[in-house]
């Protein structure tokens, strides 16, 4: 009789810590998102609280309650910094299940190590990530009011000029169209970055014909860097996409950009080739290439490439991380293939069109 | 009935349009200005000309930035001109004191406010030599 009622006692102890245990991760971990910081340590001490919980609970609840924590945490953390600190729990918590049921102080500590462990792991991404922020608002501040002060200072030049009797000369109106596109691009491409991040970025997808979208982007970028040579390697027959033109002509042109940016000489060429699941659109420069250690931060937000000419496009280092947001709301991949001394290629696919073509 | 020996004044800047405007609104109040889109060049620039009675001068440039051309610069040349850092960065101040700078100006800036810094700048200079400003503003 007591036996069961003991253990009807244990059951329900232990479903209450494991469920609290788990509601206190989940919440923890949601948490952890958007104020990483404080969520973090917060985090850590909600789940240290629930990790001696569990630990000082009969050994098959404290089973449970690991199983829970494991599944808890596998469930609910999703940056890779949390995933990382959920595979060390989950790992302490499953050599805790299988130590004797006497060793609970044992447990116990172990469990607290691994929350300590995944605490550091968390906050350590967390600073990393404050860290970035900061740089990057350097730069913002840095970009924003270099084209600020070229407009304040070229309408000066203007005012002399009108003082003196003269009419403004014609370079001067010339120059300030520049800096103003430059702040519109780069308040575009904050916005842009903004909407992503938030998931807030929607696609107007339409049947749109690739050929003559990229077609119609180059002759636009023909006028534009005349001294370039861009080659088309048009396919014969058109080619329909779902897409959203205006945003994947954004991509290309990005692309196209970066290849006049931080090449100086040899054609630019756009390949256009068809694989069985997906169309893939590459823009291939002759400069010199990209060290294999670059690569992979290229797509990341804030990374800047070096370039000696005055930079045209936002200069954020948003560039490519919008492309890739565009692209993966388009369901498909983006990427880069690059070879030091003999250029690069930048691509990405996109999904054909259900049952077309 | 000596005329008075323009003041030169460089200025390491990577933006072409503050260069640019610089230029020709620096050149209205009469003082004799050379250009430079970064710090490699500026160094060359005074290899080839001579130090500049004043050095304008941006921190984050391609190629060689603010404080590496400081630094090759005390390196290669006892004589010093003054310097005044104009930055777009949030931490102005410390920056002009990264490189012992003399003054600092954060952008964007009017244009007053910076020809009343160079004139200070060029005026401590100057202590020596009989001062003589004649900037008509």
């Amino acid at each position: 009789m007591t036996t069961t009622n003991d253990e009807n006692k244990a059951e329900s102890m232990l479903k209450n810590a494991a469920e609290k245990a788990a509601l206190l991760l989940k919440d923890a971990a949601e948490k952890a998102s958007h104020l990483p910081l404080d969520a973090a340590e917060k985090a850590a001490l909600m789940t240290m609280n629930a990790a001696e919980k569990a630990a000082q609970l009969p050994l098959d609840a404290a089973e449970k309650a690991a199983l829970l924590l494991k599944e808890t945490t596998e469930r609910n953390m999703f940056m890779p910094a949390e995933i990382k600190a959920a595979l060390v729990l989950k790992d302490a918590a499953e050599q805790a299940c299988l130590m004797p049921k006497d060793s609970v102080s044992k447990m116990t500590e172990l469990l607290n190590d691994a929350t300590r462990k995944a605490v550091l792991i968390i906050k350590e991404e967390a600073e990393e990530l404050t860290a970035k922020k900061n740089k990057f608002l350097d730069l913002a501040a840095h970009e924003l009011r270099n084209p600020i002060t070229s407009i304040s200072l070229l309408l000066k030049v203007a005012e002399k000029q009108i003082e003196a009797g003269q009419p403004v000369a014609v370079n001067v109106l010339e120059r300030l169209r520049g800096p103003v596109d430059r702040l519109v691009r780069l308040v575009v491409d904050l916005l842009d970055m903004s909407n992503l991040e938030r998931g807030t970025l929607v696609l107007v997808k339409a049947k749109t014909n690739i050929v003559s979208l990229i077609s119609q982007c180059l002759e636009e970028f023909q006028i534009q860097a005349s001294e370039r040579n861009f080659i088309f390697n048009k396919p014969s027959e058109s080619i329909e996409l779902n897409i959203d033109p205006l945003r994947i002509n954004q991509v290309l042109s990005n692309f196209l950009d970066n290849a006049i940016k931080y090449t100086h000489r040899g054609d630019i060429e756009v390949s256009l080739v068809e694989m069985s699941q997906t169309v893939r659109i590459s823009v291939i420069d002759h400069g010199e290439g990209i060290h294999p250690e670059k690569l992979s931060s290229l797509f990341t937000t804030f990374f800047r490439g070096s370039s000696d000419v005055t930079v045209q496009t936002s200069g954020l280092g948003l560039g490519l991380s919008v492309c890739k947001g565009i692209i993966e709301l388009h369901h498909g991949t983006i990427g880069v293939l690059s070879e030091v001394g003999k250029g690069s290629a930048f691509y990405f696919d996109l999904p054909k069109m259900d049952g077309a073509l | 009935m000596k005329t008075q020996e323009l003041k030169t004044i460089l200025i390491v800047e990577d933006d072409q349009d503050i260069l640019f405007s610089m230029e020709m609104l620096l050149e209205c109040e009469n003082y004799q200005v050379q250009t430079a889109k970064n710090g490699k060049v500026a160094l060359d620039l005074i290899k080839t000309h001579g130090l500049p009675h004043l050095i304008l001068l941006d921190m984050m440039m391609p190629v060689m930035d603010g404080w590496e051309f400081s630094h090759q610069l005390a390196a290669q040349y006892k004589k010093r001109c003054p310097i005044i850092v104009m930055t777009g960065a949030a931490d102005a101040q410390q920056r002009a004191r990264d490189i012992n700078a003399n003054d600092w100006i954060e952008k964007p800036f009017e244009l007053n406010k910076l020809l009343v810094k160079i004139r200070k700048n060029l005026d401590e200079e100057n202590k020596c030599n009989k001062p003589l400003m004649e900037n008509g503003l």
